[in-house]
């Protein structure tokens, strides 16, 4: 029998197979609200236990208000306060007030922020169904340069006691973090914008499509203030473990501190993950535990960041490496112990 | 990994279960698909499944947006299945147990149902090991490349490759004489 006959018909095969026995929807349900009580150990929120908030999976109905008026929501605001503490409480959040309505769905820029690290874009999509999703978007600058999502936080109604009060037609509330990391120089205010569509989540049943944007693009170009921060050149190597690790640089900003990594692991060390476990250690004696990673893409390169506005602590700063966490698939992996400690002095 | 999933990643290894949701229903035929044709049972793959979605929700915060989702995915659900396989020790018939490949054409019409080529593939597949029938499912079902059925196997890339000719090898051997039969019918 011919090769590749035989390869299509195994394809044919096994799709016909897996279609015969494929379970239900609700059983797909059922079986991710299983996990709902499980401890998810988040990049972002894992070491923050106490500001983590409270997801829901089924999003409350709640009744549309034909011909709703939109105003500022409380919903976006209540998240930067979760999600960027530091620059809600210095006033340094630009509130904005930019919609656009598609085939009766609006998606409303509501709040945004700018730093020499991140880019924090908030907005509410609101419509007649009970369920959306909605894309974290594109964001450019008006010089043509693409900002890379980093993350993202996705909240639907339901979780008002902790974020507040969602308006009667507010579907999902979205904030996400861009990566400004290639931003050059120190503009006092930055034209950008924002491109991101919605798919109808109630409606896109087969599996396949689920979260595929169907309405937009909304589009919105809008200024915000550029905060900049302070960049420490580091550029120190420690090696440990047999491998070398170079402290690139360091770059503090209101929403969070940057220290940027590179590295070379031997050749069979060449995963998708390697997760670092870093710290700060400020000189006034506090320490500081990463909250995320992001690696842009690299394998040899991955940056820290470390939620808060530590502009304040002036003097000698640690940051101590204890160990590299490499990925070799489920179940398989292998720490690196350390310490990587490198020092540096903050003006 | 597009833009679309790298922010459903962003947002699962946030801790949005919402996002979660999403991103399990984008890959429900492939992690249920896998589970099912490598344990041909469908409450023992609904387990793995199950087992699968708590380690994917666990191991998500460990997971670099430029990674090969499906492949990451995949690998979970085939150690899933495995652990299973070990736990319970799922009903797998050992080499020198399984159907030999005969030149009597009379002994293989017994050996195969001839009705459809979805009923002779079924029965063909019986013939190959544990090992190889993983191998098969992975690159013709999963759709990963054999360097990545390699890495959910935790085998070598040439220990695949030879896993899936001698595979191929078996199956074309037992379809073509079941075709040469049906031809002399």
């Amino acid at each position: 029998m011919d090769r590749n006959r035989l390869e299509q018909d195994l394809r044919n095969h096994f799709s016909a197979e897996v279609k015969e026995a494929e379970p239900s929807r609700d059983w797909w349900h059922n079986a991710i609200a299983r996990i709902g009580d499980r401890k998810h150990r988040s990049r972002w929120f894992g070491l923050m236990p106490k500001r983590r908030l409270a997801w829901v999976l089924v999003p409350v109905l709640v009744l549309l208000v034909s011909g709703a008026v939109y105003g500022a929501s409380p919903i976006i605001r209540g998240l930067f306060q979760k999600w960027a503490t530091d620059v809600e409480q210095a006033g340094l959040a630009q509130e904005l007030d930019l919609s656009q309505t598609i085939d009766g769905v609006t998606v409303k820029l509501e709040r945004a922020y700018a730093d020499s690290n991140v880019v924090l874009v908030g907005f509410t999509v609101s419509g007649p169904e009970d369920r959306y999703y909605a894309e974290a978007g594109e964001l450019s600058t008006s010089d043509g340069q693409n900002l890379r999502g980093m993350i993202g936080m996705g909240a639907v109604p339901g979780s008002k006691s902790i974020l507040g009060s969602w308006q009667s037609s507010e579907r999902a509330a979205v904030i996400t973090a861009f990566d400004a990391s290639s931003l050059e120089g120190n503009p006092s205010e930055l034209n950008l914008t924002l491109e991101t569509s919605v798919a109808d989540a109630a409606t896109t049943g087969e599996s396949t499509t689920m979260g595929k944007a169907t309405i937009g693009p909304f589009k919105f170009d809008f200024s915000i203030p550029f905060h900049a921060g302070k960049v420490i050149e580091v550029s120190q190597t420690v090696e440990a473990a047999g491998v070398p690790v170079t402290l690139e640089r360091v770059v503090i900003s209101p929403w969070t501190t940057r220290a940027v990594f590179s590295f070379d692991l031997p050749p069979e060390e060449d995963q998708s993950g390697c997760i670092p476990t870093v710290s700060l250690e400020f000189p006034s004696g506090k320490t500081q535990n990463f909250n995320f990673v992001f690696g842009g893409g690299s394998k040899s390169s991955f940056a820290q960041y470390f939620v808060g506005d530590f502009s304040g602590e002036q003097g000698t700063w640690n940051v101590v490496i204890s160990n590299l966490n490499i990925d070799r698939g489920y179940g398989e992996g292998e720490e690196l112990a350390g310490p990587w400690v490198f020092h540096f002095d903050v003006p | 990994m597009n833009e679309s999933e790298t922010a459903l990643i962003s947002r699962c290894q946030a801790g949005d279960q919402e996002a979660f949701s999403m991103l399990v229903e984008q890959h429900s035929r492939v992690l249920f698909g896998t589970a099912y044709l490598m344990t041909r049972d469908r409450g023992l793959a609904e387990d793995a499944v199950q087992g699968a979605l708590m380690q994917m929700w666990k191991k998500l915060p460990s997971l670099r947006l430029h990674s090969n989702l499906k492949a990451w995915l995949v690998r979970i659900v085939v150690n899933e299945v495995n652990q299973q396989r070990r736990k319970k020790r799922l009903p797998t018939v050992p080499l020198e147990q399984a159907p030999e490949i005969t030149d009597d054409l009379e002994e293989a019409e017994t050996a195969l149902v001839r009705d459809e080529d979805h009923q002779r593939l079924r029965q063909a597949l019986e013939v190959l090991t544990v090992e190889q029938r993983e191998a098969v499912v992975l690159r013709y079902f999963s759709d990963l490349t054999v360097p990545e059925v390699a890495k959910a196997t935790g085998e070598r890339e040439g220990t695949i490759k030879s896993r899936l000719s001698r595979a191929l090898d078996k199956l074309g051997e037992i379809m073509r004489k079941d075709e040469i039969f049906q031809d002399r019918r």
